[in-house]
């Protein structure tokens, strides 16, 4: 019963001084709602990157010039993940250098026993036009097995075929975005459109997909077939090739098995070959760095916030010396009094967590129209928690104090 | 007196204390002193005091400046602890109770009125008086507050309830602290100049109000500087240097005006 007053009172406090406790919440309101918020951000990028790469179909190997990822020890290390990027320069030169070629993917498929798929690819930067309507588009010189491998989905019409591939034929599948620019919502298939000055036959629309990793989206592709490419463009680069695995455990082996045969036209350093997990891992290892920084930065304010509370609570307690004196003329123990101080010190920083995490929910919402963002229940329990636990720590000393004053001394103060 | 608040006052042991022989001891002071140390300078504030005071009287404390006065009322309403001696509230040597019960004791057995009131800021009457039922364990809230209005209403404060120190007058304001001082019906009530603070009107009717309580058999204990306030008591207790000077009956009591 006398808890449940000293609650009370306590609570009374805090709304006299309405002003001040809202004040003295901020730092703690700020401090919840960035770690909170940062932490969203950084977790629902992670969570947006995984489904990316989720949606871009599984068991795929990719081949590509140079040093990707910097080796730890043996190239075939398999899906195990880590690593990190290679040096840029390194990986720049390598892209210069490149010595990918048709006949290399055309001999992985024969590697029947590991592989489904095989996909090579190529990419330009042009300009697709239909009547009047102008876009600049990437397009992506590749073969029938490219969709097979990424489930790309189409929306209308169909993906070339191996004929159409083989035959370097003038068609295109059009991402969403570019179907949408050019033609809006009137059906593009058999229509054609102008990619650099020539004429191509639209064959198929894709699904929206969203996009890439720091890239065009998949949306702003055109792909064409990746012979048409080569005598169009006068271009034979491969810049990357793409392989489905029979299974998620077979990848190792399949990656091994892919190394052996590029061995025998190239060098260790001239090719990477490397599965989704382990760029998925990297990244999310550089991600998770990230929000863990950006947490541990906003969690300094938490600390500020901390620091403010007992600051006012020290202020209220001179401030309430007479208040204290008089309570305890009236039968307060040193005890309901220091409980007191700490429920107004907890019941600041509790009342400034839950408006922290109803602006981070606010804010989070707000952000996830332009950028993915999820608010994890660790970090909610983390900030609330912590911001609690600031509450009773800094306000010990001042409720302390205020325990200890004598009640003449405290009656007597002016 | 409405009914809620005369089933808190306790009953007096009959109509002893004027009928002069079974005098009851209410609060007795043995030997008592207190001394503070301030530097190198000891300061014999109380200095083997002895005094009992009996259920029923009102007592005037008086005394210069620097005489103990105030550490009387200090050490006497258990307030501070006394450096020697003994005191015994309703018989009980209370001397050595620790701070919880000698807080329970406070919150039970004795009111403060003070000069300056000692109000809470932006808190109404109602709670105000209420206060010291807050740290009395058992006492729900709902019996807080009827016992609270009662108690505002026997002093016609029925009609401020909701009001705060800033909306009261300051005769309204000390009526609100004696009203607070009497809500757990204590045994002794110390009084701090409850008239120094206010205009000549409001401080007559304060000392009615005392003079009234002491009528109906409460223990009154009022320290002042003042002769003419101390009038309305029945005894004057004068200390000087720590120790009693005098304590002798007033013969010539002044009766403050009744309410018209």
């Amino acid at each position: 019963m006398v808890i449940k007053n000293t609650f009370l009172v306590a609570l009374k406090a805090i709304y006299i001084n309405k002003g001040r406790s809202i004040l003295t919440m901020l730092g703690v309101i700020i401090g919840v709602a960035s770690v909170v918020m940062l932490t969203a951000i950084g977790n629902g990028l992670q969570a947006y990157i995984t489904d990316q790469f989720e949606s871009l179909g599984s068991n795929n190997i990719i081949i590509a010039p140079g040093q990707v990822f910097s080796r730890k020890s043996s190239s075939s290390e398999g899906s195990s993940g880590g690593g990190s990027f290679g040096d840029p320069e390194a990986r720049a030169s390598s892209i210069a250098n490149n010595k990918l070629k048709l006949s290399y993917a055309l001999d992985l498929k024969r590697l029947r026993e590991y592989v489904s798929y095989v996909a090579y690819a190529n990419s330009i930067q042009d300009e697709a036009s239909f009547q009047t309507k102008t876009k600049t588009v990437s397009l992506l010189g590749t073969n029938e097995d490219y969709p097979k491998i990424f489930s790309t989905e189409l929306t209308r019409g169909v993906f070339f075929t191996k004929a159409d591939e083989q035959g370097a034929e003038r068609v295109a599948v059009l991402g969403s975005k570019v179907t949408e620019e050019l033609f809006g919502t009137a059906d593009p298939i058999g229509k054609k459109i102008k990619l650099g000055n020539l004429l191509f036959t639209v064959v198929g629309s894709a699904k929206s997909v969203g996009g890439s990793f720091g890239g065009p989206s998949f949306d702003e592709y055109v792909y064409i077939p990746y012979r048409t490419m080569s005598q169009v463009y006068d271009t034979q680069a491969v810049l990357s090739i793409y392989v489905k695995a029979k299974s998620k455990d077979s990848i190792p082996a399949t990656i091994a098995a892919i190394e052996k045969e590029l061995l025998k036209y190239l060098e260790e350093d001239e090719f990477s070959v490397f599965d989704q997990s382990e760029i998925l891992s990297t990244i999310n290892d550089i991600l998770s760095m990230l929000t863990l920084g950006l947490g541990g930065i906003a969690a300094i304010s938490l600390l500020v916030g901390g620091i403010g509370i007992m600051n006012i609570m020290l202020v209220s307690v001179t401030e309430r010396t007479r208040e204290i004196g008089l309570r305890k003329a009236l039968g307060a123990t040193p005890n309901q009094i220091l409980i007191q101080f700490l429920i107004e010190a907890a019941l600041l920083s509790v009342l400034g967590g839950l408006i922290g995490l109803g602006l981070a929910w606010l804010g989070t919402v707000a952000i996830q129209a332009v950028f993915p963002a999820k608010i994890t229940l660790d970090a909610v329990m983390l900030s609330f928690g912590v911001s609690v636990v600031v509450g009773l720590v800094f306000g010990a000393a001042p409720a302390s104090r205020a325990a200890k004053l004598s009640p003449i001394e405290a009656l007597r103060y002016e | 007196m409405s009914k809620a608040v005369a089933s808190h006052i306790k009953p007096l042991p009959g109509s002893a204390l004027f009928s002069g022989p079974a005098l009851v001891p209410i609060l007795e002071l043995k030997k008592v002193s207190k001394i503070y140390q301030i530097g190198d300078q000891t300061i014999r504030a109380l200095n083997e005091l002895s005094l009992t005071i009996h259920q029923g009287e009102f007592v005037a404390v008086m005394g210069p400046s620097g005489s103990g006065k105030s550490t009387f009322l200090q050490v006497a309403s258990i307030l501070a602890t006394p450096t020697g001696g003994e005191i015994l509230l309703n018989g009980k040597n209370v001397t050595e109770y620790n701070e919880i019960e000698r807080a329970g004791l406070r919150n039970r057995e004795i009111g403060f009125v003070f000069q300056q009131f000692n109000l809470l800021a932006k808190t109404s009457a109602l709670e105000q008086v209420a206060l010291p039922l807050v740290y009395t364990p058992g006492v729900s809230e709902a019996e807080r507050l009827e016992r609270s209005k009662a108690m505002l209403e026997r002093f016609g404060l029925g009609d401020r309830l909701k009001n705060t120190p800033a909306e009261l007058s300051g005769g309204q304001q000390q009526r609100v602290a004696i009203a607070r001082a009497l809500i757990n019906n204590p045994s002794v009530i110390f009084a701090d100049e409850p008239t120094g603070n206010l205009d000549s009107k409001s401080g007559r009717d304060v000392e009615r109000i005392l003079t009234e309580l002491n009528d109906e058999g409460r223990t009154i204990i009022m320290v002042t500087h003042s002769q003419e306030a101390a009038e309305i008591a029945k005894r004057e207790v004068f200390i000087k240097d720590g120790v009693i000077f005098s304590d002798k009956p007033i013969k010539n009591r002044r009766f403050p005006p009744k309410q018209k």
